[in-house]
């Protein structure tokens, strides 16, 4: 080409054909107008001619004359424009002048990489290192042109060893630092990987699976992390659970949970079947989330299994569910409506290994464990069956002890048996440790204590003991219980050394002199004590089961006593070396002096003291106890509009 | 009776055996070696690095040695690291990469369970984008894929 020439529009028009002297022209007379070269050149073309036509003539130079810097410039104005194939046009060129420069490399580089041909990018990025190992603009280039061609462990590579080789006075250092990689996945050789996401919870790892493809083929390769997929949404507690919660029936510490659905399980299974499915209260999550796991044989290793408060599951779908499972072991469906007897039946027939079952709130009668009840199910260690609307009649009692000999824990709670008598069969169940039977409707205290007899005479060693708003409770229940171990004649034997916990909780037959009962025969081994808005019982009752018991007590509840004062404070202070748990809310004549002297003795080991509506109880003390405590959510001192 | 270890970049620290044998490798080495005045190379670990671990051991000197127990609950293991080791591993995330592969090159229990524990605290209730800032990684998910993902496990955003 003879750019040097031309005088004719003809001529120019056939030097834009070639790309070069093109953007000379421009860059002399139209600096600000190379985004119209791209898209209207001829107008362009126009006005430089009609301009200043002399001035193109003397600035437009053979090629090789062209100044790098006014090529740098059009190559940006491109670069800004997203021209970028322009822009790699004027690069070249220039290149071709200083093939050394290393700014013009990495700026051809970027023009490449936002083609699409990272190959070249790469070759220019490694010329930059070759030529100015010092610099760290090399390595940045080439680590981010790795990192697009996915290849992150070569991309790490780079950005450290350009960490390491490269000039620390440079400005760009700095962004070389943050460059460089520091994915747990890349530096990290997998089992420490491991380690580090050992002590991370369930829902840290799902929300880890969508960091990066890379992530997520990991952690789902990692088979025990699938293991146990619990979704249930649970609600923190600010205080450590303390001890005594061993002796608790499981509370419902569940909210609603909308978002989980049938998607949610389906992709989580897909890593492992999983030996432990937790979906409770997951509303969404419907019968065929259990179709389609049988179907996935995603089911044959499932061992616990909880769908809590689930309505969406039904009895036909249920019942087909177990066939598949015969490894399961703990199986969870508290207030599932799609629970009825034939779910039940076999769920009991297909699932030999079954040790824990939760069917309270459900639409079950007793029928579910009469069918089939001589054939016992001896794995079966927990059972809750309470809060059903039908009552339980004395032969579905019967067939619960015969099916299930080897009971542990049994929660009857607000059940309704025709007749108290109904649970006299109970005392056969040698094995069991927990009875949980509150609300249970009893009739007059004679019978009951009769029926405590036989659980008595056949439960060697209960541990926890519920009976709280049971009306048959009265005095003679606790002189039983308190003098068992001589009813047995074989030595120690008896609940008086056994019973742990106790819950005799709004028992308006109880009095003081029942309780005093207790300083002759002692409960030592009681850990929980729960004796909430006893009306007949005063504080001289409750000082006597302090003082006499206290010394494993841990926790202690009795709330609502007008006259229950610092007195009693000061025996807890006194005889429970081990309290954690203390609920005196409503209390009458309780005061700060109490307070601080309690907690000034027992210090941190106090977990919780409620004193809600103790109006005697000055702020100020609540506020010294506090900070003895370190920490203000110990002491609950709130005002309940109902109460005033 | 001291022992003399260098760095991959040939420096050489000189420690009480005692400190020393916090390292696994390094108790075996010096019994398989017998007592020599000799430096135990460490061609792995740089000398800022071994400087920290050195750090790090001579202030768990008297800390009986961990019995591997493999009953123990990982989950309780996050929520107790001493204040000292909290502060120790305050460093960039370079290092302490750097800190984790020496302690399992040199076989430090105590320092890898710190070490990754740290690791894992930096994860834990952050979002996945936050996580991503945190170790320059790039989202290589398509944003239908991250949105069907997403869409899946909704339920572990809100904590």
């Amino acid at each position: 080409m003879n750019a040097g020439v031309p005088t004719t529009s003809g001529l120019l028009s056939r030097q834009r054909a070639s790309p070069y002297p093109r953007p000379a022209i421009l860059a002399s007379n139209a600096p600000d107008a190379p985004g119209h070269a791209k898209q209207r050149p001829r107008p362009l073309i126009t006005h430089s001619r009609s301009g200043s036509a002399s001035t193109t003539l003397t600035v437009v130079l053979p090629k090789e004359q062209v100044p790098v810097n006014d090529l740098v410039q059009l190559a940006r104005k491109a670069f800004s424009l997203k021209d970028f194939v322009t822009a790699f046009h004027y690069l070249t060129r220039a290149l071709t002048i200083a093939p050394k420069d290393i700014n013009l490399l990495d700026s051809r580089a970027a023009s490449l990489e936002k083609i699409g041909r990272l190959e070249d990018a790469l070759a220019d990025a490694k010329s930059m290192i070759r030529n100015q190992p010092q610099n760290p603009k090399g390595y940045l280039r080439a680590g981010k042109v790795l990192r697009l061609q996915q290849n992150f462990k070569s991309s790490a590579k780079i950005f450290i060893a350009g960490a390491e080789r490269c000039d620390k006075e440079n400005k760009e250092y700095e962004a070389l630092r943050e460059a460089r990689v520091l994915d747990p996945m890349e530096r990290l050789p997998f089992e420490l990987v491991m380690v580090v996401f050992d002590s991370l919870s369930f829902t840290e790892r799902v929300r880890c699976l969508i960091i990066s493809k890379k992530w997520m083929a990991y952690l789902g390769s990692v088979r025990h992390f699938w293991h146990s997929i619990d979704l249930a949404k649970r609600i923190p507690s600010p205080v450590r659970t303390p001890r005594h919660a061993l002796y608790l029936p499981a509370q419902p510490d569940q909210e609603p949970n909308n978002k989980v659905t049938n998607k949610t399980v389906l992709s989580l299974v897909k890593y492992t079947p999983p030996k432990v499915l937790r979906l409770g209260c997951a509303q969404q999550v419907s019968s065929g989330l259990l179709t389609q796991l049988s179907k996935m044989k995603r089911t044959t290793a499932l061992e616990t299994i909880s769908l809590r408060t689930n309505t969406k599951i039904f009895e036909q779908e249920l019942s087909l569910f177990w066939s598949t499972t015969p490894n399961l072991r703990c199986v969870d469906l508290h207030g599932c409506p799609g629970v009825t007897d034939t779910v039940v039946n076999s769920l009991l027939d297909r699932c030999p290994l079954l040790e824990e079952l939760d069917i309270s709130e459900c639409r079950t009668t007793e029928a579910c464990v009469m069918i089939n009840y001589a054939v016992p199910l001896r794995s079966m260690r927990k059972l809750v069956f309470g809060r059903w609307e039908a009552p339980f009649a004395k032969e579905g009692i019967d067939a619960l002890v015969s099916k299930f000999p080897n009971l542990v824990t049994l929660d009857i709670r607000t059940m309704r048996p025709r007749g108290i008598e109904a649970l006299e069969s109970l005392g056969r169940l040698v094995h069991l440790r927990h009875l949980f039977t509150d609300s249970v409707e009893t009739t007059g205290d004679q019978t009951t204590t009769f029926v405590l007899q036989r659980w008595l005479e056949g439960i060697p060693d209960l541990e926890s003991l519920q009976m709280n708003a049971c009306k048959g409770v009265s005095d003679s229940m606790i002189q039983l219980i308190a003098a068992g171990h001589t009813e047995t004649e074989s030595g120690r034997r008896g609940w008086s050394h056994s019973l742990r916990m106790l819950d005799l909780s709004s028992s308006p037959y109880l009095t003081s002199e029942g309780l005093s009962f207790l300083r002759t025969h002692p409960l030592p081994s009681l850990h929980t004590l729960l004796l909430n808005k006893c009306g007949r019982v005063s504080e001289q009752g409750l000082r006597d089961v302090v003082a006499s018991s206290g010394g494993e007590l841990c926790r202690l509840e009795c709330a609502g006593y007008r006259s229950v004062s610092d007195k009693l404070l000061m025996d807890i202070r006194d005889h429970c070396p081990k309290i954690e748990v203390l609920q005196l809310a409503n209390s009458g004549q309780v005061t700060g002096i109490g307070l601080m002297a309690l907690v000034n003795e027992r210090g941190r080991g106090l977990e919780r003291v409620c004193l809600d509506d103790c109006t005697t109880v000055g702020v100020d003390a609540v506020e010294r106890a506090r900070t003895v405590l370190g920490d203000s959510g110990r002491i609950s001192h709130r005002f309940h509009r109902t109460h005033r | 009776m001291p022992v003399v270890l260098t760095s991959s970049d040939s420096e050489t620290f000189t420690v009480d055996k005692e400190v020393a044998e916090r390292s696994i490798l390094i108790k075996n080495m010096i019994e398989d070696v017998g007592e020599s005045d000799s430096p135990i190379p460490l061609p792995n670990v740089s000398s800022a690095v071994l400087k920290k671990v050195i750090e790090f051991c001579d202030h768990h000197r008297n800390d009986p040695i961990q019995v591997q127990d493999e009953t123990d609950d990982p989950r309780k293991r996050s929520n107790d690291i001493e204040e000292w080791d909290m502060k120790f591993m305050q460093v960039d995330q370079e290092m302490l990469f750097e800190i984790i592969l020496a302690a399992n090159y040199l076989d430090i229990k105590t320092l890898l369970d710190v070490g990754c524990t740290t690791v894992a605290n930096l994860i834990k209730g952050k979002t996945p984008e936050e996580i991503r800032k945190l170790f320059n990684i790039v989202n290589d998910f398509t944003p239908e894929e991250e949105a069907q993902i997403k869409k899946e496990n909704e339920w572990a955003e809100d904590r």
